[in-house]
């Protein structure tokens, strides 16, 4: 079990020097604490200091929103070395005792740690992050969308594991697995395409045989009734191939011309060439920036540096000239920006390099094929050219052997003109139209002519057909295998689904409790945080919080609940997870977090508190005064305390907070401080009878038009009144009451006449003359045990304290029927 | 955490239901923390193995 014994925080945020505070008081159990102070006296800064210290990233989260980096953690005024946080542990494990964060002002994201191991322990030690903002609350309940509310549960909870499993299973792999089985249905397109042509319309084995048939019949050669019997047909065809030396070689040449493909380059091919040489055009006017490149870091450090270095002028850190501080920084992100800036467009030129390497590569094998087929042509007719071809394979080699810089720096114009692409068409006309005219030259015979043409085109179809079917097989089986594997990845996110599920629901139970603790909204009902399995893009990736409303289930919650109600929802569910999974980690830093609720409902956080979290240690920080009284009042064995004063040189100056009653009696010792005394007692005495009114329901004049609250002797009269309707007249506790109502007169005057000189008459026994007679009445009506104060029961009518209720144990103020028990 | 997720992907394997050398994968895509480009190249090459094997079956 791990608590905090002492803290100590120096140079950091608004703390200047070294600042303790120390949560032991005797014993050897660490305390919870409150501190109190008003806004922007350094309370925050304690808070920045604890978050810095138990984040293992080493940030403040609230100040990155901000825009503020790990430069502006430290106290500007401090040096080396006295900017740190430092805190001592109370471990039952025995293995952590004090631990030191330091900031570093050379490496400021990198802070020097007393002990990695034990930081390692420290962070290990919670699941939850100890420590919680009100914005956070209200972030988390309000701004989140289902996606980043599951990412925020999986990092309370714990199941990030799962959460960037299922996260990358859905976004990356089978999105990916899914498209490479599509693009082998496109190959099988691909390779259906001329096979199309060779057979008409359809692809089909009927079709198959009605053309193959065709053919043998045309060849005088017996038909076959399956593929089966028609591929061997095909092998003995081709014995009947022509014997005569022209029926022959004008075989060959038909084979050629039959081998060359009616469109002989990639058309788009050097419209991407085009576009690359302008987007590399663009690119290379700021050539000059990229070999800078690597002062990227340089540079951004430089600024960090420069941030925490109060010396004007300012020596850049990178070439050591003197400079003006505001106009080297203002330079050096100038630089940055323009440097980062041409970094990321060299970076998208090189993922378009990498594709139209591609292209071209695919490109040069077209070429080469086709290139291998002039040459066989050649053979036959030697006075064959194709320089355009040869040319724009060139080329093509030459681009793709080029490294990127290279590809960047040399696109200046595209070789590929419109001239050599209407000479590469020409030469595949001409070469086409040659070997044509060369057969006929060789005048075979009609029949051998038939034949060559029958033998040719059943090869081709044989070819194309089986590589179809190749093509197709391979569709097929990746199909399966992959729905199989899509297939293992459903039931695995479905064993991870209802395992984060099965969570949800253990602490939806608890939700519920703590929500219910916080509010006493009878209407809303069985929170839960619930999974999103709807279709959509975050199925099974996003949690909401679902409630019943009024009997009508409504997600997301915030849909109809106020805010201060979604708020309650937000401190719940913290709680709640704080509760569930931090078994080591007993204490949680708490910053203003009553801030987000109602004012009445500010005492159901310190109900919370008491019944659920009196074995962790609270260390919470407030700028409400009267909260914090409550606290002090509520919670006697807490160590509360108050910041006095704050300044930038000093930070905030810390005291011991006393009780009114220790307060107000050590100042009636200061002959001039009476005033200030009872000006203090008044108003403790009247925020104590407005409350006690509205808790046992007195009736109190309320002047709506002048917008005057109740007099102090208003107040007692209503509560005098009341309390003799339910106790009867002659009560003891009346009596007390009524005493201390006999002093209104003296504290009125502190406050109703400040500038009247009959103030200065009031003699410091008579104001603690009435402090005794109103703390001997207010023991009375305060619970010992709960410590808080009496209520009216409707159903029982009595007054009695909250915590008697049930089984009556702590019943020991109950003032009921006139007889007060004890 | 991760031993959650191999857990579930022995209860997967126990199950019988899903194929032994997928699961291995996972596994080992977990095991390494390889990145989704990586696993998904492995799974192909599983893929068109597993094809030339059954072609190998069938010849």
């Amino acid at each position: 079990m791990l608590k905090v014994k002492k803290i100590r925080i120096s140079g950091f945020r608004g703390i200047s020097s070294p600042q303790d505070i120390d949560l032991m008081r005797g014993g050897t159990d660490p305390l919870p604490f409150v501190l109190y102070g008003l806004n922007s006296s350094g309370k925050t800064s304690f808070v920045d200091g604890l978050e810095w210290f138990f984040s293992s990233d080493n940030k403040i989260e609230w100040l990155q929103r901000e825009d503020a980096g790990a430069n502006a953690y430290p106290h500007q005024g401090s040096k080396d070395k006295e900017s740190y946080v430092e805190l001592e542990f109370s471990d039952t494990d025995k293995k952590l005792t004090v631990l030191k964060k330091e900031f570093n002002s050379k490496r400021i994201t990198q802070p020097d740690l007393s002990s990695k191991s034990d930081f390692d322990g420290v962070y290990a030690s919670f699941v939850i992050k100890p420590y919680l903002r009100y914005l956070e609350v209200i972030d988390f309940v309000f701004n989140m969308g289902g996606v980043e509310k599951y990412r925020k549960l999986a990092s309370w909870m714990g199941f990030e594991a799962e959460f960037s499993f299922q996260e990358k299973m859905a976004r990356e792999i089978l999105p990916e697995l899914k498209r490479r089985v599509k693009d082998l249905s496109s190959n099988v397109a691909l390779c259906e395409k001329p096979l199309k042509e060779l057979l008409g319309q359809t692809i089909s084995e009927n079709a198959l045989l009605v053309v193959c048939n065709g053919l043998l019949r045309s060849c005088k050669a017996a038909e076959v009734s399956n593929i089966d019997d028609l591929w061997p047909r095909i092998t003995e065809m081709n014995r009947l191939k022509p014997e005569s030396t022209a029926g022959m070689k004008s075989n060959q040449l038909l084979e050629i011309e039959q081998s060359i493909p009616s469109s002989v380059y990639d058309e788009s091919l050097s419209l991407s060439i085009d576009g690359f040489i302008k987007n590399a055009k663009d690119f290379l006017s700021k050539r000059e920036l990229i070999i800078h490149n690597d002062a990227i870091d340089l540079y951004a450090k430089a600024i960090d540096v420069l941030n925490n270095n109060d010396e004007r002028p300012a020596k850049c850190p990178v070439c050591g000239k003197e400079w003006n501080k505001e106009e080297l920084l203002s330079h050096i992100k100038k630089e940055l920006e323009s440097i980062s800036s041409a970094k990321k467009e060299k970076d998208a030129l090189v993922a378009k390099i990498i594709l139209l390497k591609r292209q071209v590569k695919a490109e040069v094998d077209r070429i080469k094929g086709l290139i291998s087929k002039y040459e066989l042509a050649k053979k036959h007719i030697n006075t064959l050219e194709y320089m355009n071809t040869h040319a724009y394979s060139g080329y093509l080699s030459a681009l793709a052997d080029l490294s990127n810089e290279e590809i960047i720096s040399k696109g200046s114009t595209n070789p590929i003109t419109t001239e050599i692409l209407t000479g590469i068409k020409n030469e595949r006309q001409t070469i086409v139209t040659s070997l044509g005219e060369e057969r006929k030259k060789l005048q075979p015979s009609k029949e051998e002519s038939q034949l060559n043409e029958a033998i040719l085109k059943l090869n081709q179809i044989k070819d194309n057909w089986t590589r179809a079917k190749e093509a197709n097989t391979i569709f097929s089986f990746a199909s399966v295998e992959a729905d199989k594997f899509i297939a293992m990845s459903e039931a695995l996110s479905k064993l991870i689904q209802d395992g984060i599920k099965k969570r949800f629901e253990e602490i939806s139970k608890r939700i519920g409790e703590y929500f219910s603790l916080l509010r006493h909204d009878r209407d809303i009902k069985q929170i839960e945080i619930v999974l999103n399995e709807e279709k959509g893009r975050a199925a099974g990736r996003s949690a909401e919080i679902q409630l019943s409303y009024y009997d009508i289930s409504v997600k997301p919650a915030y849909k109809v609940l106020s805010e201060s109600l979604l708020n309650s929802l937000g401190l719940a569910v913290y709680f709640t997870c704080v509760k569930q999974f931090n078994d080591k980690c007993k204490f949680i830093v708490l910053d203003d977090i009553m801030n987000s609720l109602d004012i009445q409902n500010r005492d159901t956080l310190l109900d919370l508190i008491d019944k659920e979290f009196n074995d962790y240690q609270i260390i919470l920080f407030t700028h409400d005064y009267y909260w914090f009284q409550k606290i002090q009042k509520r919670f006697p064995k807490w160590i509360t305390k108050k910041i006095k004063h704050w300044d930038y040189k000093t930070g905030p100056i810390i005291e011991y907070a006393r009780t009114t009653y220790d307060e107000v009696k050590e100042m009636l010792k200061d002959s001039t401080a009476i005033e200030s005394a009872g000006i203090q007692l008044e108003r403790h005495i009247e925020g104590i009878l407005n409350e006690l009114c509205e808790n046992i329901e007195a009736e109190v004049k309320y002047r709506y038009r002048i917008n005057q609250p109740p007099s102090m002797d208003e107040l007692f009269s209503a509560l005098i009144k009341r309390m003799e309707s339910k106790l009867g007249k002659g009560n003891a506790i009346i009596d007390k009451i009524k005493n201390a109502q006999k002093y209104e007169p003296v504290l009125r005057n502190f406050t109703g006449h400040p500038r009247d000189a009959s103030s200065a008459t009031i003699s410091p026994q008579e104001v603690e003359r009435a402090m005794e007679e109103w703390f001997a009445f207010e023991k009375e009506v305060l619970c010992p045990h709960c410590r808080r104060y009496v209520e009216y029961s409707e159903s029982k009518d009595i007054i009695e304290c909250r915590c008697a209720g049930g089984s009556g144990i702590h019943l020991t103020k109950v003032i009921a029927n006139g007889n007060p028990k004890t | 955490m991760k031993t959650i997720l191999n857990q579930y992907i022995e209860s997967l394997k126990a199950s019988k239901k899903y194929d032994d050398e997928y699961l291995a994968l996972l596994s080992a895509s977990l095991a390494n923390n390889e990145d989704g480009n990586t696993t998904i190249d492995k799974i192909m090459t599983l893929i068109n193995n597993k094809y030339a094997k059954s072609k190998e079956n069938k010849d």
